[in-house]
């Protein structure tokens, strides 16, 4: 009941200082906006990722030099020692694995009719499109043909052909790789669901690998992609995969690494970047609190004669505690409620730019951390304001 | 007023009261005892620093005394915590300042309610309330009016009927008007007088022996102690 009756005296005060009480509010309602803002982000590449790794199939497997670790620091360059046999062995070895491709990749440009775009060219075989599900939008993939005949033709993937070539057909159209000419023999369907990275997800360009082995001056292909026949099979398709390799190389040659795995590896990453980028944002909410304690004590010695005279007519010392902490705490939840409502618009805008999506727990956090931000910060001046003498107070000038 | 019998309402017993600052030792109050009862209007007068304000402090239950005791309404305050002189304050002491104290930007109904608010009390009957003290002192018309809005004498109208809306034993007033020009003075003591006419008690503590001459007894002090009181014959 009395509760009730403070929080109307607090609101009455609050809005008789309207700038002011914005002005504290400001320092929580920017910490509570970036960490939702921050968090919303975080989480919506996850999801991104997610739903990306999805539409790749949980059945892939692949294989990669050296000893690969995302966990400690990050992976060394290793020698890869893959032989082309290596994939005969493999695909004659287990019978959980349906398709094996070689691959090697390199960031490199391509030139166009003057144009130049920057992409990812992976030297391929066939079946690496059956495995990542890649199919032509126009013309046609790579085929194995291609491969044996070490042809010099490429497929682009959806952003690089966009970029060099608009809306005409790149088909049969002649691209410029380092010095060597190759000719276009198709463009994928994209796979990036819009935004800033779904364009990333469509960079990309594939030649044959024995074409790109010699254009990128190399003898071995870098990875093995392998796709086992079901998702059941996957584990197995791994074990024998480990057990035909190990007969040739040692153990810290290659990582055999299920695209699961991979996905929780990521996820892992990203989830402590979520988390630390939630934790910068935080402190910012830190800062917002110190700024309501110092208008708080500001505010308690300028009202010094109405505590005194509060005191005087019967106020006792809870009820001037009482009256200073909910002011706190309205100004902070209110900023809270005000920087949650600015960070959910903030990431709907961001929408289009890089997923988004705001969490309840970030939500409830944010708002929890305002709560308690208001009453740790408006308890030292509540006490001072409870602990002043009605005497000296009424006598304060 | 039915009850005519002098009932006892306040008792002052050897009551001294010693500041003590930096090693420094002031006695303000020295031995000091009375007693006030019910009905009564009493002055307390002396030049400045003469404890007088000392005193206020300690019928008002705002202060300690250092040694002697008091009881008010038959309770021992002199060593009640600030809690219980809180709750003691609200019940049986109606405070009217010198400079008022009202608080800005709020009305003059909100201003006289103020007191009720700690107490549990609907907020319904505590604005009945603050309407019918506003009536009581004439300011019936000036509800919504905020401080700065009304002229001094009203301001202090305003803070007497916040101090009666609680209905309290003492209504204790320093230096009502001590900011006010004479005419608004003399109708807030015109309004002092009433009040005691209808059976309240007033302490009325000033420096002026002319606003002091309206009380019926006067308590006269100096150098901290009690150099006169006396009592004006009934006209």
């Amino acid at each position: 009941m009395r509760i009730l009756e403070f929080t109307k005296i607090a609101f009455l005060s609050l809005v008789t200082n309207k700038i002011r009480a914005i002005l504290t509010m400001l320092g929580i309602i920017i910490g509570v906006m970036s960490v939702i803002l921050l968090v919303s982000i975080g989480t919506g590449l996850q999801s991104f990722v997610t739903k990306q790794f999805a539409s790749l199939g949980s059945n892939t497997i692949f294989v990669l030099p050296g000893k690969v670790d995302f966990r400690s620091g990050g992976p060394t360059t290793p020698v890869s020692k893959f032989e082309l046999t290596d994939v005969s062995d493999i695909t004659r070895g287990s019978a959980s694995v349906l398709h094996v491709s070689p691959a090697v990749a390199q960031n490199a440009t391509i030139t166009a009719k003057g144009k130049t775009v920057g992409t990812e060219i992976a030297g391929v075989w066939e079946n690496y499109f059956l495995i990542q599900n890649f199919t032509a939008e126009t013309g046609d993939i790579i085929r194995q043909s291609d491969v044996e005949r070490t042809r010099k033709t490429i497929v682009l993937g959806p952003k690089p052909a966009t970029e060099l070539f608009g809306d005409a057909d790149p088909i049969g159209q002649w691209v410029t790789l380092g010095a060597v000419r190759y000719q276009i023999k198709g463009v994928l369907v994209s796979k990036g669901g819009g935004g800033a990275l779904g364009a990333d997800i469509d960079n990309h360009a594939f030649i044959p690998l024995t074409s790109a082995l010699r254009q990128f001056n190399q003898n071995k292909p870098y990875m093995l992609l392998i796709q086992a026949t079901a998702p059941e099979s996957v584990d197995q398709a791994a074990a024998d995969v480990k057990r035909i390799l190990s007969r040739r190389l040692k153990d810290d040659d290659f990582t055999v690494m299920q695209q699961t795995e991979l996905l929780n590896t990521i996820n892992q990453f990203l989830g402590a970047i979520t988390v630390a980028l939630g934790g910068i944002a935080a402190i910012s909410l830190l800062v917002g609190g110190i700024g309501i304690m110092n208008i708080m004590l500001v505010s308690v010695t300028e009202r010094t004669r109405e505590i005194g005279l509060r005191k005087a007519i019967g106020a006792t010392p809870k009820d001037i505690l009482l009256q200073f902490l909910i002011e706190a705490v309205i100004l902070s939840l209110t900023g809270g409620a005000i920087g949650i409502l600015l960070g959910a618009l903030g990431s709907l805008a961001l929408r289009s730019f890089v997923q988004t999506s705001v969490t309840l727990w970030s939500v409830a956090l944010a708002s929890g951390f305002s709560a308690a931000i208001g009453i740790i910060f408006g308890v030292a001046p509540a006490i001072r304001a409870s602990r002043l003498d009605p005497i000296e107070a009424l006598r304060y000038e | 007023m039915a009850n005519r019998m002098a009932k006892e309402l306040l008792r002052l017993t050897n009551v001294s009261k010693v500041y003590r600052m930096d090693g420094i030792t002031f006695t303000a109050l020295h031995d000091i005892s009375l007693t006030v009862t019910e009905g009564e209007f009493v002055a307390i007068t002396g030049p400045s620093g003469s404890g007088k304000s000392t005193l206020m402090h300690l019928i008002g239950c705002l202060d300690h005394p250092t040694t002697g005791t008091i009881f008010l309404e038959g309770t021992d305050i002199s060593r009640a915590g600030t809690t219980t002189l809180a709750r003691l304050r609200n019940v049986h002491i109606g405070f009217v300042f010198q400079q008022f104290h009202l608080l800005r930007r709020t009305t003059s109904v909100a201003n006289v309610e103020l007191p009720l608010i700690y107490r549990t009390m609907s907020s319904r009957e505590r604005r009945r309330r603050a309407i019918e003290a506003l009536g009581e002192v004439g300011l019936g018309d000036k509800l919504h009016n905020f401080p700065s809005q009304l002229s001094g004498g009203q301001q202090q109208r305003v803070a007497i009927a916040r101090a009666l809306v609680t209905d309290p034993k003492i209504l204790l007033a320093d230096e009502p008007t001590g900011n006010l020009d004479s005419k608004s003075g003399h109708d807030i003591l015109g309004m002092f007088q009433n009040l005691h006419k209808a059976g309240r008690t007033v302490i009325l503590v000033t420096h002026d022996q002319n606003v002091a001459a309206i009380a019926r007894r006067q308590i006269k002090i100096s150098d901290g102690t009690i150099v006169s009181d006396t009592t004006r014959k009934q006209p």
